[in-house]
């Protein structure tokens, strides 16, 4: 669902983008476009995280973990709506202030991912 | 120091790759190491050069406030790219081949006064070749919308002669673009006069040491930093991302900056006055080591820094002595008459002096320099007379009992009787800044040329002064007394007039208003006869304005005999309308 959402939000921004719609497209709005871009990217690439754990917890069940899904389902949320929603009130060349939700949401990402990566890492082969 | 930085660090690199490499202490390494820590050297002392087309004046020491437009970019992306559209910026600019307005290639030459001059370009480079015989290279041009004059290099920048006029695409000599009589062009300063307006916190930069001008600017052109002051405090501030939020929060004003528009009418508009007005130095010995950097900065009162010319102040004690009458700057009713110059008009117009609050009136008013067009920079809704609406009751002045025109001519417009075009500049009258109305009393009296014959220019004083009494109820006082002409007002004004009445009067036959009002016909006769005025400046109006009449009324007229004798009175005066 989350990379159906991401996914078309890409074909949105595709879509400001043909129709030279000013709120993203004019100088003003280099902050926004920024957000958004960012915005898609990282829920696109977070949502197909999210499917890379699934399929590893076929292979490492060990990586199942309520902390570690916690933190990525945080990060999936936090990042991308965080950017999305700093790009929707711009102050010039800064973002809107619910850009904050970004940096919490790196740090469960970084959590969630390093808590994985090191039960694989202690997984035998 | 900043500058040794990276040298200093490439050889401490090399040397420890040196130490490290050599510490085997096999020979051979010991080669290797020495010759990189070798080839390292020339790098590390390499440094790029200076374009060789950076100007002289654009010097800013390391300790400024100012910060340049650059920066200002990343953080007000939308303010910075409206005034990268403004004639503002392109006020001054380092000449490239990008820059440059007109076409040097192939290579242009003239003669002026019997001395020869050339232009050409080498590269990037733009390059004068002078009576002399030196060629030097042009490194600043000034003016980017209606013409561009070119500063050529030497000991002090000298201006060449030549102007090009961005409209008509042609070259005149400088000298003829302004209303002045025929003859040699008065030296022209940029160190001590042109830095001042046409360069961001521009300073001679007076060393009593050597006796010299070391001119500097913190940009070329009017820049951000013009307006809202210097920023340096205010991106050492928000360089932090916490005290940005918090600024945005708090949503009030930022004292490290300052934003005209939360200031008073008065005191934004004394921003523009800082250029658009004819001042002269309170501290002339300041003004020669700093410019105003020091003394004004927008916010500031700016008579504490600059004393406003007017025609009152002219003569007093401590005014400055100019190379000019005072009656070539202002009209004899204290209206100034060149253009360029607004803010000594504002502060003479009841809706400055009257005007309280909000409702005073400030250069902002009407203009806006950001998402505005560059042409006149005016606000968004205020094209028109939107401005005037915005105080004054629209419905009631716009209807014809008040303007008794049709609604929708030129004679209904706000500014058409309350801003006429009675100044001039660039080779074209400009409308009057000092907002009044049309007076039954001045109509004979004044030297300005009244609002309405400036439309209907085929009517005499006379006429004019009968409507603005039966119209508005006013009174020439005393009654009767000033002697009125009943010649067509325009026709004197173009013919008989001072140089600048000319001239103004020459570019007001082709406006619509008086293609609206004076028979078909009658102005190509009066501007034929205008084609051979002394100045050059009024013989190129009256020629632009006859090429918009209709081909077929431009023949000869019948009976020259009244043309000639407004001709035979054609003011002697000899006035220099100048920058």
């Amino acid at each position: 669902m989350s990379l159906f959402v991401f996914v078309s939000l890409g074909l949105v921004l595709e879509t400001l983008l043909a129709y030279k719609v000013g709120s993203y497209v004019d100088v003003g709005s280099e902050a926004r476009r920024t957000m958004w871009r960012l915005a898609h990217v990282h829920g696109t690439g977070l949502a197909v995280l999210q499917i890379a754990y699934g399929l590893t917890l076929k292979s490492v069940p060990a990586a199942a973990d309520a902390l570690t899904s916690a933190c990525l389902l945080v990060a999936l949320g936090l990042v991308p709506l965080g950017f999305f929603g700093g790009g929707i009130v711009v102050h010039g060349g800064d973002p809107g202030v619910l850009v904050f939700a970004v940096p919490p949401g790196a740090v469960a990402l970084a959590f969630g991912v390093g808590r994985v990566a090191l039960v694989v890492a202690r997984h035998p082969r | 120091m900043p500058a040794l930085t990276a040298p200093l660090l490439l050889v401490g690199v090399a040397v420890l790759c040196l130490v490290r490499l050599a510490r085997g202490a096999g020979i051979a390494r010991f080669g290797v190491a020495a010759a990189m820590a070798g080839a390292a050297v020339p790098f590390a002392l390499w440094t790029p050069r200076e374009e060789a087309a950076r100007p002289p004046p654009v010097r800013v020491s390391a300790a400024s406030e100012y910060v340049t437009s650059d920066v200002c970019k990343s953080c007000h992306p939308s303010e910075y790219a409206s005034w990268h559209d403004s004639y503002h910026r392109t006020m001054t600019q380092a000449v490239s081949a990008r820059t440059i307005a007109a076409t040097v290639e192939p290579p242009l030459s003239w003669t002026l006064d019997g001395r020869a001059y050339g232009l050409r370009r080498q590269g990037d480079g733009v390059w004068a070749t002078l009576p002399d015989a030196s060629v030097r290279r042009v490194v600043l041009a000034t003016g980017s919308h209606h013409y561009q004059a070119y500063w050529v290099e030497g000991s002090e920048l000298s201006l060449f002669p030549f102007v090009y006029l961005l409209g008509d695409k042609r070259w005149v000599p400088r000298r003829e673009a302004f209303v002045q009589p025929p003859g040699p062009d008065a030296p022209v300063h940029w160190e001590s006069n042109c830095i001042q307006c046409h360069t961001t916190a521009g300073s001679p930069g007076y060393e009593a040491a050597r006796d010299g001008l070391r001119p500097e600017a913190a940009e070329l052109g009017i820049a951000c930093e013009a307006c809202h002051g210097p920023g340096g405090e205010h991106v050492a501030r928000h360089a932090d991302p916490f005290e940005r939020y918090a600024a945005y929060a708090r949503a009030d004003a930022d004292p490290t900056i300052v934003n005209p528009s939360r200031l008073t009418p008065e005191r934004a508009s004394m921003i523009c006055g800082a250029c658009h007005a004819y001042t002269y130095p309170r501290d002339e010995e300041d003004f020669w080591t700093h410019g105003y950097t020091q003394s004004f900065r927008p916010g500031r009162d700016l008579e504490s820094a600059k004393i406003l010319l007017t025609a009152a102040r002219l003569g007093q004690t401590g005014s400055p002595t100019l190379s000019t009458a005072p009656e070539n700057l202002f009209y004899d009713d204290g209206t100034v008459r060149i253009g360029g110059r607004e803010y000594n008009g504002l502060v003479l117009s009841a809706c400055f002096t009257r005007g309280e609050g909000k409702r005073k009136l400030g250069c902002l008013s009407c203009h806006w320099m950001h998402d505005s067009a560059p042409d006149d920079q005016l606000a968004a809704g205020h094209e028109g007379d939107g401005a005037c609406a915005t105080c004054h009751d629209g419905a009631r002045y716009s209807a014809a009992s008040h303007t008794h025109h049709a609604p929708g001519s030129p004679g209904s417009a706000c500014m058409g009787c309350h801003m006429p075009m009675t100044a001039y500049a660039l080779l074209k009258s400009i409308r009057s800044h000092r907002i009044d109305s049309p007076e039954a009393r001045d109509v004979a009296s004044s030297d300005r040329p009244n609002a309405c014959n400036l439309c209907h220019l085929d009517r005499p004083l006379a006429w004019t002064r009968s409507r603005l009494e039966q119209w508005y109820g006013q009174r020439a006082e005393p009654a009767g007394a000033a002697t009125v002409s009943d010649t067509a007002a325009g026709a004197a004004w173009l013919l008989a007039g001072d140089p600048g009445q000319r001239a103004i009067a020459a570019a007001a036959m082709a406006s619509a208003g008086a293609r609206a009002t004076v028979p078909v016909g009658w102005q190509a006769p009066l501007l034929r006869a205008a084609l051979a005025d002394p100045y050059a400046a009024v013989r190129f109006i009256a020629e632009r304005s006859l090429r918009t009449l209709p081909a077929s009324t431009r023949a000869a007229p019948a009976d020259p005999g009244p043309i000639d004798a407004l001709v035979a009175a054609r003011s002697a005066r000899a006035l220099t309308l100048s920058e």
